[in-house]
């Protein structure tokens, strides 16, 4: 999406922040729900990458809690019983980047078509699983009590911690805008071929 | 369009996983510390109450202080107007110009939006959760959003193909 006048880039701008309010406020009155899908989507991962058993996320408020057990690693003649514990993670950090995402569609005329709208509300109802499952799974690393059980090798940690920071810092914000600009870029390309 | 998105994943991979690393937090809490006094300098500038130590502005009569932490100090809205400027197929040149625009741009709402912050902490908790959370994430991303969007319009496009002269009548 190439703007050609300064003017259009700054009417973007003004429509968008006349736009934010009203979609924070959609987003807001959807977050429970958005919450509630963020989690379950994050479930797998999270018992995937932790080797553990996740229980149905419960919603506490605009809160979510994760009854988490971990089996200790096989270890001859010693038997350790599971640990249980609840992780609390607050999704709507990683969901509000939809209100951005309706905001900037609404605000530029090329891009208030249903389509790429429909394909960027689900795109943005899964993405914040991400940031949902490292929000996890860095709680459950920090956690010393559990260090004997999960026992991530240093480059998981790492990893762990790097992903973490993706989710949080990045892809809130960023996932809406490329959205909405590749989305609408790649209207364009097809228009013009 | 697909070059264009590769290399910005990549860009901004590579800038994001640095800026983690020891050498690039060298780079970033000293920055953090400098966006810290500055905001501490524009409220002494109206009120008189503020002050800096390390990345905490704080009011000293009322003992209350915001930390600026990674998210806050506008670095990772300026990695990826880099990540976008650096991919994007332009002229070094503009590049540049590109960048120190944006770093300013960024910035400077940056200050804005910890100043806001540090006021509306003080006065109301809840508010300040929300507009610390939400608004302004969104608010400094669309910043970029602005910022890359005005430079892509400066950047000369694709030369194009001469016109072909009209066939001579044989």
């Amino acid at each position: 999406m190439r703007f050609t006048t300064r003017r259009e880039v700054l009417v973007l701008l003004g429509k968008t922040l006349l736009a934010l309010p009203v979609a924070l406020a959609l987003w807001y009155f959807a977050s429970p729900f958005l919450n509630e899908m963020a989690a379950h989507v994050a479930k797998t991962p999270i018992a995937v990458l932790s080797d553990s058993k996740v229980g149905t996320p419960v919603m506490r408020g605009r809160s979510v809690r994760f009854p988490i057990t971990i089996y200790a690693p096989y270890q001859v003649g010693r038997a350790r019983a599971p640990a249980t514990t609840e992780v609390d993670v607050n999704p709507s950090i990683y969901t509000f980047g939809l209100a951005l995402f309706l905001a900037l569609s609404v605000a530029a005329p090329a891009s208030r078509r249903t389509a790429p709208i429909v394909v960027g509300v689900i795109a943005l109802s899964l993405v914040p699983a991400w940031g949902v499952t490292f929000d996890v799974l860095k709680q459950l690393a920090l956690a010393r009590e559990l260090e004997p059980y999960l026992a991530f090798p240093t480059f998981m940690r790492e990893g762990i911690g790097l992903a973490y920071q993706v989710g949080a810092l990045l892809l809130p914000t960023l996932v809406p805008v490329a959205l909405w600009f590749g989305l609408n870029q790649r209207r364009e390309a097809k228009t013009a071929a | 369009m697909r070059r264009f998105a590769l290399t910005f994943i990549v860009l901004l991979v590579l800038l994001f996983a640095f800026e983690l690393t020891p050498p690039g937090q060298a780079l970033v809490v000293p920055w953090t510390e400098l966006v810290a006094k500055a905001s501490a300098g524009i409220v002494t500038t109206f009120d008189g109450n503020a002050a800096s130590q390390g990345k905490i502005l704080f009011n000293p009569t009322t003992g209350f202080g915001v930390a600026i932490e990674a998210g806050c100090n506008g670095v990772e809205a300026m990695l990826v107007l880099l990540a976008g400027i650096l991919a994007y197929p332009s002229p070094w040149r503009s590049k540049a110009l590109g960048i120190a625009a944006g770093v300013v741009a960024i910035q400077a709402l940056n200050l804005v939006r910890i100043v806001s912050l540090f006021y509306l902490g003080q006065w109301d908790a809840q508010w300040f959760e929300w507009a610390h959370l939400y608004v302004w994430q969104a608010l400094i991303m669309l910043d970029a959003l602005i910022v890359w969007l005005l430079w892509m319009r400066t950047v000369p496009g694709p030369a194009l193909p001469p016109e072909t002269p009209p066939a001579a009548a044989a």
